[in-house]
């Protein structure tokens, strides 16, 4: 699997539970050994080096500067026994040639960044102390610290309120444009992928099954499962007007029992015996494409 | 005509270290037979409070409540069973581990005294069966079930003693988008089949949008707004209302001011005075902070608790 991540760009990376989204991130950031990814991005150019040849040192000082990463729950990221200002400032020193006193400095412009308000205030707040919002925000400041090129983003709002989740969308979205910054963004929400990315990358048991640009792939699906997880959302009333929801039938494969040919093909309407039997590729014209052997037609409905 | 679940005045505290939270704060709720109304609100405002205490398991501070107007006993818990009962976001959390699929939906069938064993029998063959829940999986313990299946096994269990009402708090949210739609397809036809009602909480305004007739919608625990679903979903009245639809994929929304909720919900040991909503409110005024605002129809049944709704609401809408 190979995706690129460009400047100022962000490609959401979005499947349901099983699709083996985080394994991605964590085989990224080579939380997990045995995998081994390429990221290919038009700055950090990774390419062509291995990641899975780099000792921790060199590991080390990738992760958190050149790539950086923001999880689902802040609290298991950041450290309870330390402060805001401990932590923020030891991570600016560790990426950056600064005293001190400087890397104080840098948290104070780091937390403004990220909108804490009365940011000098919550230096010497503990992190369980923050509300869910709160410490997103740390957490995004503590990504910032190494000045990196690229974020991965788990699932970064999943577990907060709609109200905070758009704040923190807004946030990400204003960094994206003022730093720069490439940002992959793993999640399970299609509202949050048409709010801040601009390409798309489907999961689907292991796989990516569709790619390209945010208004295509959602206006015009190709693959069948692309199209039934955009029609299995609610999009209107049934009390008012009595639509039933479009089902997928059955669930995702577990990885022990995901079949031979495309993993799709039990819970698809189009399949047939070739697709029980040969994995369809990742066929890509330039940045997009899918892998199935009877794509839809790919007219907006 | 009496209506088939009536809450009145409502209040549910909770005590605690801290001290007390007043997590429904005199709240009045009314739902029609066959008849959905869909709850809506950020974390901690108080929705599982409120359905909790509906369902007998949090005590009612104060306030009454009535079945097709028949005060509840709100003293003893499950007294009203057989009326009413409650699905779960994590069904997982409310099934008995070693129980298996057939043993946990006869459950509620023994304890009722309903029926013989072979009765019971035929009665748990028939409920798994319109919940979908094939053969295969009757001897299953909970946790060899997918998320989806749990639910299925929450919600036959809730059908067992055959209630009027269902209180369903966040029943998809734990659930993937492809398995969501199979169980709201179930829950809506399970709605038309036995005129149920539901009192439907979710943080997904779409999903409840797809499933009410009525939307309430809650802060720090009041409803500041109520009306006919499509009426809320196209022209809400409130701010937060709108700050909240703004988070969605709704078109009507594109036109029309901006309302931007710029911090988080207040200390609920705390809440501010007159307005609750008055500290993250951008169109708040000094009468705000003074005097709460109640909620006043603004026709059609679509009620609003703002001081500020007649100029909001006008042609000349915008955000100060
Ligand atoms: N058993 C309890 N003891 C003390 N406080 C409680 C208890 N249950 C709830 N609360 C408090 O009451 C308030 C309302 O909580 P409640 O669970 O009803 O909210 P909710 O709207 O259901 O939130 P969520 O969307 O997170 O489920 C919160 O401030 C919460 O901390
Ligand atoms: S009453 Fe005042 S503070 Fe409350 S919602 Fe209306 S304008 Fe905002
Ligand atoms: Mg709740």
């Amino acid at each position: 699997m190979s995706f690129s991540v460009g400047v100022g760009e962000t490609l959401a990376l979005v499947g349901e539970s099983g699709a083996g989204k985080s394994l991605t991130a964590m085989a990224l950031m080579r939380l997990h050994k045995t995998q081994f990814m390429d990221v290919v991005a038009d700055r950090i150019d990774l390419q062509g080096r291995d990641i899975a040849r780099m000792n921790d040192r060199e590991i080390r000082q990738i992760r958190g500067s050149k790539i950086a990463m923001i999880f689902q729950d802040p609290l298991t990221a950041l450290n309870p026994v330390l402060t805001v200002e401990r932590q923020l400032v030891e991570s600016i020193l560790l990426h950056n040639d600064l005293s001190r006193a400087g890397a104080r400095q840098r948290a104070l412009e780091l937390l403004d960044m990220v909108r804490i308000p009365a940011a000098k205030s919550r230096l010497g707040e503990y992190s369980h102390r923050l509300s869910g919002g709160m410490r997103q925000r740390v957490m995004i400041a503590m990504a910032l610290a190494g000045n990196p090129q690229l974020i991965l983003a788990d699932e970064p709002t999943t577990a907060l309120d709609v109200t905070i989740s758009a704040q923190i969308l807004d946030l990400l979205r204003e960094l994206q444009t003022n730093l720069g910054v490439g940002m992959l963004f793993i999640t399970h929400d299609l509202h949050a992928v048409r709010t801040v990315a601009q390409r798309v990358a489907v999961m689907y048991s292991g796989r990516i099954v569709e790619t390209g640009d945010v208004d295509t792939v959602f206006t015009a699906p190709r693959h069948p499962y692309t199209e039934g997880l955009l029609a299995a959302r609610p999009h209107g009333s049934f009390v008012d007007g009595g639509h039933r929801l479009r089902e997928i039938p059955g669930t995702v494969p577990t990885p022990s029992d995901r079949p031979a040919g495309c993993a799709f093909a039990p819970r698809c309407g189009h399949k047939t015996t070739e697709c029980e039997e040969t994995l369809p590729p990742l066929e890509l014209w330039g940045k997009a494409g899918f892998a199935c052997f009877h794509p839809l037609e790919g007219v907006p409905a | 005509m009496t209506k088939r679940l009536e809450i009145s005045d409502l209040v549910v505290q909770h005590k605690s270290r801290k001290g007390i939270v007043h997590a429904v704060a005199g709240i009045s709720l009314e739902i029609d037979a066959g008849e959905t109304l869909g709850l809506v609100g950020e974390s901690g405002c108080g929705k599982s409070s409120l359905a909790r205490a509906v369902v007998g398991l949090n005590k009612v501070t104060a306030g009454t409540l009535s079945i097709n107007g028949e005060p509840m006993n709100t003293s003893r818990h499950g007294a009203h069973a057989r009326e009413i009962q409650m699905i779960f976001q994590d069904p997982y959390g409310s099934l008995n581990p070693r129980l298996t699929v057939r043993e946990l939906v006869e459950e509620p069938l023994k304890v009722h005294r309903l029926g013989n064993k072979a009765e019971r029998a035929e009665r748990v063959t028939a409920l798994l069966d319109r919940v979908g829940i094939p053969d295969t999986l009757h001897q299953r313990l909970p946790h060899q079930l997918s998320g989806g299946q749990r639910q299925r096994v929450g919600i036959a269990r809730a059908l067992a003693l055959e209630p009027e009402i269902i209180v369903c708090d966040e029943p998809v949210s734990a659930l993937d988008v492809s398995v969501q739609a199979q169980v709201l397809n179930l829950l809506v036809q399970l709605q038309r089949e036995q005129n149920l009602s539901y009192l439907f909480i979710s943080h997904d305004l779409e999903v409840v949008r797809y499933v009410s007739n009525w939307i309430a919608v809650m802060y720090l625990g009041k409803i500041v707004e109520i009306g006919p679903a499509e009426q809320i979903w196209k022209r809400p009245l409130h701010p937060y209302t709108r700050a909240l639809m703004q988070t969605t994929d709704n078109k009507e929304m594109e036109a029309g001011p901006e309302v931007k909720l710029n911090s988080e919900l207040p200390n609920p040991l705390s809440p501010p005075s007159g307005c609750r909503f008055r500290t993250r409110c951008p169109l708040a005024i000094e009468r705000c902070a003074k005097d709460e605002p109640l909620l006043d129809d603004q026709g059609s049944r679509h009620q609003v608790a703002c001081h500020r709704v007649t100029e909001w609401s006008g042609d000349t809408a915008r955000a100060a």
